[in-house]
């Protein structure tokens, strides 16, 4: 399931705003809805409204909130969604009435849509509800390995029911207590298994201490459980933090249960009042990718940059976009690194119109030029950071306003040495060069882009 | 910046009831609103756009289409045709910004200019006559040189020696007319180094190259040493 095109007419900062959001010509995918899209643009431009909007057209289909009629309301509408699903093409369009209304006007919608919502600073909301220890759903969970098996059978149920997850409501202890009960049978497998290895050990029996040992490593080499999935997708990322997902959950012990552990490189055990927000981020942002059905699911993702230093926010897009390939992703970002992994069609830049107010798609194709792979302004992928920041971003110079001072002056001392020069005053041009070789010295000698 | 030719005023209409309305007003009509503003502002822009060459008056980079210049689009003194340039891409600029409340209308004092150099740089930063882009007496080579290292413009060498007081004067100007603002100055160059490369790689000539250029006129003359 992919979104094609949004149209807005009138909403909120929103009026008469289209997006085209499929490959242009020339690509291979011409036509075909984006795999993936970047909102940038100031604050207030929309960016998150926009992920909510279809967020919110997606909760609509399926909390049953669609019209049966097919009565004209063009009149009224606000928006107007296009998508592909099974490679039908879907047009619905929608009224805002309290809550969004959604009328579908053409087939029977598709039931079987995913989602996930993540919103900015997930880590923040998620410890706050962990802290206060309100959370319903934590204690859900450690019922469900103390309650009875028809009380865990409707447990199991709800929780396989659950196709999207928007954690700007959803708890993350939802998430979390699924992932714990899909992998309750490996965890008591491997409980199990270290149990025999001990015993083994202790009578001294080399074959079966071999045959369990076999047996426990082929499990961690090739974990089937969503946990060791998901430490096998996070530990490769937060080992830049230098710590790592817990090795065991301990099915009896209600810490354990209560969340997701993590450990330094040295075994121990570091609470989670104590995960740096970077640590927080990943592992939040990365757990529910393992649950969803990658093909029907569309994600919609708030500063994925949030608390991450430059170093992992370079690859970032790669790593989510791999987690679930076949998914389509709304990034909202304020972050240049981010926006450099994107080519410039998948880019949506929006900016205020000075004179109404109202927010616009900035063109990055030629002016008077077809909407083609050849014909854009700029190619993110191939450009300095710097330019990012200048080009894309509309920053107005390359660094501060001493750096601009300092360039000046060294381009003035440029022209006078080359005129001094010409005038054979040597005298004049040996302090100039000292003027010249000291200020390019502060500059770092990174005088232009070429540099 | 090279100089501008305002002579030919083809908004002829907004001239008439400009010319009507200070016969009975001692004030130009308000700038920023109303009646006049809607009538004539896009006559004004566009005939400003025609002198200019569809060029920045300040910086020199393209913000209209040369097609929309051919001058067929006036009827009667007003422009009919279809702006090409958005709000968002130029604004109408008042040279000197003190005469913008009671003379907002001053064609003189008028020019077209993108709006980072408006909207984000020169404001209403106070500016030195001598430097206006229309004044017969104003030359940029005997102002400005450039350094194509930096892709800075700079106040002339020869103009520092002689005349150190006026050289401070084009220094501030040059900031205020934002001749080296970041992103223009970052365009200027690109444009520059592709000619460069079309020049030293033998596909076409300096004269070739000079009679082809549509913007970025003053840098590239003052550049012809590097360009060769």
């Amino acid at each position: 399931m992919k979104i094609t095109r949004i149209e807005i007419k009138d909403f909120q900062q929103f009026k008469d705003f289209t997006l085209d959001l499929t490959y242009p010509a020339g690509h291979p995918k011409a036509g075909e809805p984006l795999d993936k899209v970047c909102f940038i643009g100031q604050s207030g431009t929309g960016k998150t409204t926009l992920l909510n909007v279809m967020k919110d057209f997606l909760d609509a289909f399926l909390n049953n909130q669609i019209s049966t009629t097919t009565r004209d309301i063009s009149g009224n509408i606000l928006c107007k969604l296009d998508f592909i699903f099974k490679n039908v093409p879907y047009n619905v369009c929608a009224t805002f009435d309290g809550g969004l209304y959604v009328n579908r006007y053409i087939v029977k919608v598709p039931q079987k849509i995913h989602y996930i919502y993540i919103p900015a600073h997930l880590g923040e909301k998620v410890y706050n509800t962990y802290i206060e220890r309100k959370d319903a759903s934590q204690k859900a969970l450690l019922d469900i390995f103390s309650s009875t098996d028809e009380k865990n059978k409707q447990m199991k149920k709800q929780l396989d029911n659950r196709v999207c997850y928007d954690f700007t409501k959803d708890s993350f202890m939802i998430l979390w207590a699924t992932i714990v009960y899909d992998s309750k049978e490996e965890i008591y497998q491997q409980s199990k298994l270290r149990g025999l290895i001990g015993t083994a050990y202790l009578n001294n029996d080399k074959n079966a201490l071999e045959k369990y040992t076999l047996e426990f490593e082929n499990i961690k080499k090739n974990p089937k459980s969503p946990y060791k999935m998901l430490k096998k997708i996070i530990d490769p990322v937060i080992k830049n933090f230098k710590v790592e997902l817990s090795d065991y959950i301990d099915l009896n012990n209600s810490e354990d249960l209560s969340f997701i552990k993590i450990q330094d490189f040295g075994g121990n055990i570091i609470p989670f009042n104590s995960w740096s927000t970077g640590t927080k981020q990943i592992i939040l942002t990365a757990s529910p990718m393992i649950k969803i059905d990658s093909k029907n699911t569309v994600i919609f993702f708030d500063e994925p940059e949030s608390s991450l230093f430059p170093d992992v926010q370079r690859d970032l897009i790669d790593y989510y976009t791999g987690l679930a390939p076949e998914s389509q992703f709304f990034f909202a970002t304020h972050s240049p690194l981010i926006a450099s992994q994107f080519e410039p069609w998948e880019i949506i830049e929006l900016k205020f119109d000075e004179k109404t107010g109202k927010v616009y798609q900035e063109d990055y194709v030629k002016k008077g030029m077809e909407r083609h792979v050849d014909n854009y302004r700029f190619y993110p992928k191939y450009m300095r950071w710097d330019s990012i920041l200048t080009e894309i971003y509309d920053l107005d110079a390359d660094g501060n306003e001493e750096r601009e001072q300092a360039l000046q002056e060294l381009a003035q001392a440029s022209a006078d040495i080359k005129y001094y020069k010409a005038q054979g005053d040597t005298e004049k041009v040996a302090n100039l060069m000292k003027t010249y070789k000291a200020l390019a010295n502060k500059l770092l000698w990174k005088i232009n882009e070429n540099d | 910046m090279k100089t501008i030719n305002k002579s030919e005023n083809r908004a002829t209409a907004f001239q008439n009831a400009l010319t009507q309305h200070l016969a009975s007003h001692a004030q130009h009509p308000d700038y920023e609103a109303g009646s006049f503003r809607n009538r004539f502002y896009k006559d004004v822009f566009m005939a400003l756009l025609y002198c200019q060459g569809g060029l920045c008056a300040y910086t020199e980079e393209l913000i209209c289409d040369v097609e929309t210049l051919r001058g067929i689009d006036w009827q009667n003194g007003v422009y009919v045709g279809e702006v090409i340039p958005q709000g968002r891409d130029a604004d109408i600029e008042h040279f000197d910004s003190t005469l913008k409340p009671a003379q907002g209308w001053d064609w003189d004092n008028l020019f077209a200019v993108g709006v980072a150099v408006n909207r984000k740089n020169k404001l209403a930063k106070g500016v030195h006559n001598f430097f206006k882009p229309d004044l017969p007496t104003y030359n940029p080579h005997d102002y400005l040189a450039y350094d194509f290292a930096t892709h800075f413009f700079v106040v002339k060498p020869a103009l520092k020696q002689n005349n150190p007081q006026q050289a401070e004067q084009v220094q501030a100007m040059i900031n205020v007319l934002g001749l080296n603002y970041g992103t223009t100055k970052d365009r200027r160059k690109r444009y520059l180094l592709d000619k460069q490369a079309d020049i030293q790689k033998g596909l076409k000539t300096y004269d070739s190259v000079r009679a082809e250029i549509y913007q970025f006129f003053t840098a590239f003359e003052m550049s012809k040493d590097d360009l060769k």
